[in-house]
């Protein structure tokens, strides 16, 4: 925070200090509608922050325009900064106020129009005459369906501007101005600002770093808290000017992209909370996501000691995998993530998740969302095949207005703004569309995205995690596919194998080597299910469909020792498609036949039976089953 | 002038001085030329638009008023009025002191407690009422009881008074809490202190005074 530039001018203003003594026609596009810190010290107080028409009307009548006038096709001519000035523009262009006004519409004949007016305006030469036209954009609905009197319109304020006159001031020689305010350059017809000689376009932009960091100095910062509150804490923060320092740059950082109105709002809500100095961070959130328990603080440290061994009930034979991903949370909690959002808004961790099929990178995602956020349904998943067209970045953001599904917005962005806390789980990255990627590159730099109805959605919050299976497979010299990694290799065999080939894959296949760097080291490479694991597994899975047959059913289901061993060897002999293909095997081997016995015997609850053998390989497996009498 | 009957003179005098400086700085906040915005035109007042005849401070609703409170910091940021609202020549003298009132500078305290009268519209409901800043965050009052007020209903009464006094209070000073203590022929009867954190976010045109103190650990004695 130390390089604060002594008088910071926003580059729009030296444009605007620039052009407005050589050309006529100005058209600030962009945010109009934001309010701005007014950098000099004139008839308003410097640093002050104020509506744009405000600082206009300061700026041009500080400069010697004694007529600073405001149209809008609403109301008409306006001066409502001084009245005064309404006075004479009606003076001398002949036109009578009513109501505090000057009516005029947009177009028609009558000689009253705005256009009209403002050509008289324009060429008079008693008073420097700057007349802003405000909403600019919207006086005509799209520029591709203008109808005559539309063109008239803006035919004459192009001619105003062309011969607009030079007017003798106190301060000099004027020449009357004309200013419109757009939201978009394209809301106006191409040929009114397109070579045109007379017009000069200036961009209005959301404050950045530097005006940022403005807000925070000097007086200005105190005015982000309630006096009880500045009073107490100031004491503290003048011993440990390093302590603020520090809360100030994280409050800058974390407002990136933010307009002043938003920054000049979250100051009041600051205020109104009597947020302290120490939590002046946490009206970021409270601004952006509303009153919404943020899972992060409340997240126990302890519950994260044992996270390792609850995930590894539901995860089996992924100890690295494991390690690894807690460890990204653990940064994120301990604020020492370098991608989270302590400073600078970016999202909580990035995970990239690679590995055979069915080793339990999912899983691994929903039982990190159930640890972090108490419900594994804060994990959304995103099947990423389904956005391998080059238009489903629409589907993910929104579509832009006019275009059909403008209405029902992004699938993404309406999640996240529904839930930002949560995790992102994009399978199957490698089937995306390239412009999808484009688009998390964004998400990942900035941690923000703006859906095609302009809201911005903020990803700070959440973990977003990558899956894919490349690298298991790789294709030869003749392209053929064939496997990278096998089953007999050691675990560091696989993670190099695989690491290394989707390295390849960013790099020299996509061509996007920005988008790995931004992963950086986050790539956790899944084992394969090797044979330990799979017993786990199997049990595991096993155990869950007596228990819930009991549960249910009241069916106390026994499966005896050497029946379990032949059902063990059947399920595990081929592990090629990991967790999953164990699932399969249960389910064809035990829950099957399981089910068509008891339909054949006509036991719908309360009954003990016990399973001596699997027949395996009949066509269909069934099981061997004795009913118990009740003990 | 009945109630000057029972004042001293110096009483007197110093209570005539008040009113003059407080109606100096605050009496001519809704003067037409302190207006930061541009006054509307003058309009016709049809009898729906006349503003509703504001209705005499008695104990059954003197809580539910208070004065508007001084924003201190954005007074400090801001050499002119930042709402609108304020009229420049009282923005000013807030300037003046925000940054001794924001460092807890007590005698700047008292000066604008001095100035600023904040209890000003109380009088009537108090034989006196003394103010004591013992630190920065806490200001003690202590008002002697109207026996004609404390008869009609002692609980409403003291605990109108006593809450009036804290919001006014609050309003007025960056502090944390405000003790109240009234006193009737030289013994306590009452006694509370209100932090701003109780005070915050409530509606008190529905609240109810005695179960507010009582809440508030307030001794009726």
């Amino acid at each position: 925070m130390a390089e604060i530039t002594e008088n910071l001018i926003p580059k729009w203003h030296r444009e605007l200090e620039l052009f407005s003594g050589i050309k006529p026609l100005l058209i600030l596009e962009g945010n109009v509608l934001d309010q701005y810190r007014y950098p000099l010290q004139g008839s308003v107080a410097r640093d002050e922050i104020i509506p744009l028409s405000r600082y206009l009307h300061t700026y041009l009548s500080d400069n010697g325009y004694g007529q600073v006038v405001f149209y809008s096709n609403l109301v008409g001519f306006m001066s409502p900064y001084d009245p005064a000035m309404l006075n004479r523009f009606a003076e001398n262009t002949g036109t009578t106020i009513k109501d505090g006004a000057i009516q005029a519409e947009f177009k028609g004949n009558s000689a009253d129009t705005a256009p009209n007016v403002i050509r008289r305006a324009m060429f008079q030469r008693k008073e420097a005459t700057a007349i802003v036209l405000e909403m600019a954009s919207h006086y005509i609905t799209t520029p591709e369906r203008m109808d005559q009197q539309d063109v008239n319109s803006f035919n004459i304020l192009m001619q105003s501007a062309l011969s607009s006159s030079w007017v003798r001031t106190t301060q000099g020689k004027k020449q009357n101005l004309l200013i419109l305010l757009v939201n978009k350059l394209n809301d106006l017809p191409t040929w009114f600002y397109i070579n045109n000689p007379v017009c000069k376009i200036l961009m209005l932009e959301a404050p950045d770093r530097e005006e940022r960091k403005r807000m925070m100095t000097g007086n200005n910062f105190a005015a982000f808290f309630s006096g009880t509150v500045y009073r107490r804490d100031l004491p503290y923060y003048t011993e440990h000017p390093d302590e603020l320092e520090r809360i100030k740059e994280r409050f800058v950082g974390l407002t990136e992209g933010m307009t002043f109105t938003e920054l000049d709002e979250m100051r009041l809500l600051c205020k109104k909370e009597e947020i302290s100095i120490r939590d002046l961070c946490t009206v970021v959130d409270l601004y952006k996501y509303g009153i919404k328990e943020n899972p992060w603080s409340r997240l126990n440290m302890q519950s994260l000691k044992t996270a390792k061994q609850d995930f590894e009930k539901r995860i089996k034979g992924q100890d690295t995998a494991l390690e690894r991903t807690l460890d990204v949370v653990k940064r994120a909690v301990t604020g020492m993530n370098g991608v989270n959002s302590s400073s600078t808004g970016k999202p909580k961790g990035v995970l990239f998740f690679a590995g055979p099929t069915g080793t339990g990178k999912t899983e691994t995602a929903k039982a990190l969302a159930e640890k972090l956020f108490g419900d594994e349904s804060n994990c959304i998943r995103f099947d990423m095949s389904e956005y391998g067209q080059s238009h489903s970045d629409q589907k993910l953001m929104g579509a832009p207005p006019g275009y059909v599904g403008y209405e029902a917005g992004g699938q993404l962005t309406n999640a996240v703004k529904k839930n930002p806390f949560c995790i992102l789980l994009f399978d199957e990255i490698e089937k995306a569309h390239s412009t999808i990627l484009d688009k998390f590159l964004q998400i990942l730099e900035d941690g923000r995205m703006t859906d095609g109805q302009g809201n911005t959605v903020y990803f700070s919050e959440t973990i977003i995690i990558f899956t894919s299976n490349l690298g298991i497979y790789v294709k030869d010299a003749f392209g053929h596919r064939e496997p990278n990694v096998t089953m007999d290799m050691s675990y560091p065999e696989v993670q190099t194998k695989v690491r290394s080939a989707i390295e390849d894959y960013f790099k020299l296949e996509l061509g996007r080597p920005e988008i790995l760097n931004r992963i950086g080291e986050n790539i956790v490479v899944f084992d394969y299910i090797r044979r330990e694991a799979a017993e786990l597994i199997l049990k595991g899975q096993v155990d869950k469909i007596i228990s819930r047959l009991r549960e249910q059913k009241n069916i106390r289901i026994r499966i005896e020792d050497f029946a379990y061993e032949g059902l063990k060897e059947a399920a595990i002999f081929d592990l090629s498609n990991g967790g999953r293909g164990i699932g399969n095997q249960v389910e064809s081997l035990l829950i099957n036949p399981l089910s068509r016995w008891l339909f054949d015997n006509e036991i719908s609850g309360d009954a003990n039976i016990v399973i001596e053998g699997f027949n395996t390989s009949a066509n269909p497996p069934s099981v061997i089953c004795r009913r118990e009498e009740d003990a | 002038m009945a109630e000057d009957q029972n004042m001293s003179m110096d009483q007197i005098e110093f209570m005539k001085r008040m009113k003059a400086i407080a109606s100096d700085l605050w009496g001519g906040r809704y003067t037409e030329e302190e207006t930061a915005e541009t006054p509307e035109p003058e309009k016709k007042k049809t009898p729906q638009e006349k503003p509703a005849a504001k209705s005499p401070l008695n104990i059954h609703n003197l809580w539910k008023t208070a004065d508007e409170t001084i924003d201190w910091t954005d007074a400090l940021a801001h050499g002119a009025p930042s709402d609108g609202l304020t009229g420049q020549r009282l923005w000013s003298f807030y300037h003046k002191h925000a940054e001794q009132i924001l460092s807890g500078n007590l005698n700047a305290y008292t000066e604008v407690l001095q100035k600023a009268n904040p209890l000003g519209e109380l009088t009537d409901f108090a034989e006196e009422i003394n103010l004591r800043a013992p630190d920065p965050d806490r200001i003690e009052s202590t008002f002697i009881c109207k026996e004609d007020l404390l008869e009609e209903d002692r609980k409403q009464y003291l605990s109108a008074l006593g809450l009036r006094i804290a919001r006014d209070l609050l309003a007025c000073l960056p502090v944390s809490e405000v003790a109240v203590r009234g006193e009737y022929e030289g013994e306590t009867v009452y006694s509370v202190t209100f932090t701003r954190q109780q005070l915050m976010h409530r509606n008190f045109a529905f609240v109810d005074p005695v179960a507010l103190a009582e809440e508030c650990g307030a001794q009726f004695i």
